[in-house]
């Protein structure tokens, strides 16, 4: 008989203390306090009875986030014309090291780390302009870059015929991201989005829309017009001049 | 009795997974294939092959669950899913061999 419990007493006492350790183990991973913490604000805004006026709301975040990126490509322009022109320097060639295409990881590790001048946070681009993701581990001679599919990563893009439409993907794995949006928004399967924060950079195109009848929001998924797996070489820009 | 081996087998595949791959959230990887080393010690069958196949289950279901919270309540895509399902398989398949070596 296969199913024979052995040692009875001793097996529940184990199976207690895992369950314990894994918690304990949980708690400290999702950070924990840092959980209490936003679950007491959570709780109390639930009960306040005050006004809500102060509350901005995340599509008013997003709008101002991108005012900013208009404010920091304008400085930069007119740096520009004053004759500053060291931010066209800042592009460092550099190879993939290892893609491992999106079923084994979902990373990019490059050939160029922190002794040729990579930081964290600096935009890895393919040459044809295509933005991929930003570098989140930095070594002497290696980096490591997430593009902005990966899971739970959140990236701001624009679209339109101005590039007008601002609004945050989120990365849903395997070279994929998604995104809620009201149904009367003009997008089609096959249209382009930018990034939000270089708009020069293509970002992806609409796979495609998933949008029922009966709902007033419509889940549009994006996919980049190249597969990172097939990379070779890309360019990393500076973040930071 | 606790079979260390295969949990200490386990903990080391997490740690160097969780090291090489760039994990959406920190411990995805360390405490899924932690969680698969240690019910494989614990579930009670004498067929060992189940028990790996409910502890794989699990960590599957585990690692699809934690990845739902992370998308945004968005369904992650199905390349995903095969990536999950390679690493947990990976690392079942370690934890046996270790497990059953003399």
């Amino acid at each position: 008989m296969v199913f024979i419990i052995h040692q009875n007493r001793r097996f529940f006492v184990w199976l207690r203390w895992t369950f314990l350790l894994f918690f304990v183990l949980i708690f400290f991973i999702l950070d924990g306090p840092s959980l209490i913490v936003r679950g007491s604000i959570m709780i109390s805004k639930t009960f306040s009875f005050s006004n809500t006026e102060n509350t901005v709301s995340s599509a008013k975040i997003v709008a101002l986030q991108a005012k900013i990126i208009d404010l920091e490509i304008e400085q930069e322009r007119l740096k520009a014309l004053l004759g500053n022109t060291e931010r066209f320097n800042k592009i460092i060639p550099a190879n993939i090291s290892f893609s491992g295409g999106y079923l084994f990881s979902d990373s990019i590790v490059i050939d160029r780390g922190e002794m040729n001048g990579v930081a964290i946070n600096d935009y890895v681009v393919t040459q044809d302009g295509i933005f991929i993701g930003s570098i989140t581990r930095l070594e002497a001679y290696w980096s490591r870059a997430i593009p902005f599919t990966q899971l739970g990563h959140k990236t701001i893009v624009r679209g339109g015929q101005n590039k007008e439409i601002i609004f945050e993907v989120s990365g849903i794995g395997g070279g994929e991201a998604a995104v809620d949006l009201p149904v009367g928004m003009n997008i089609k399967t096959g249209d382009i989005f930018w990034s939000g924060e270089h708009p020069n950079f293509i970002i992806g195109i609409v796979d495609s829309i998933d949008a029922s009848p009966a709902k007033q929001i419509q889940t549009v998924y994006f996919r980049p017009p190249i597969a990172f797996k097939f990379l070779i070489s890309v360019n990393i820009h500076k973040k930071n001049i | 009795m606790i079979r260390w081996r295969s949990i200490i087998t386990g903990i080391l595949c997490g740690i160097v997974f969780e090291s090489i791959l760039s994990a959406p959230s920190q411990g995805f990887y360390l405490v899924s294939i932690i969680l698969v080393s240690m019910l494989y010690t614990a579930l009670p069958l004498t067929k060992k092959f189940l028990n790996i196949g409910i502890a794989w289950l699990c960590g599957v279901s585990f690692m699809s669950i934690w990845a739902l919270l992370l998308a945004d309540g968005h369904i992650f895509s199905f390349n995903y899913f095969v990536h999950l399902i390679i690493i947990i398989t990976f690392c079942s398949i370690i934890i046996y061999v270790a497990d059953s070596k003399k």
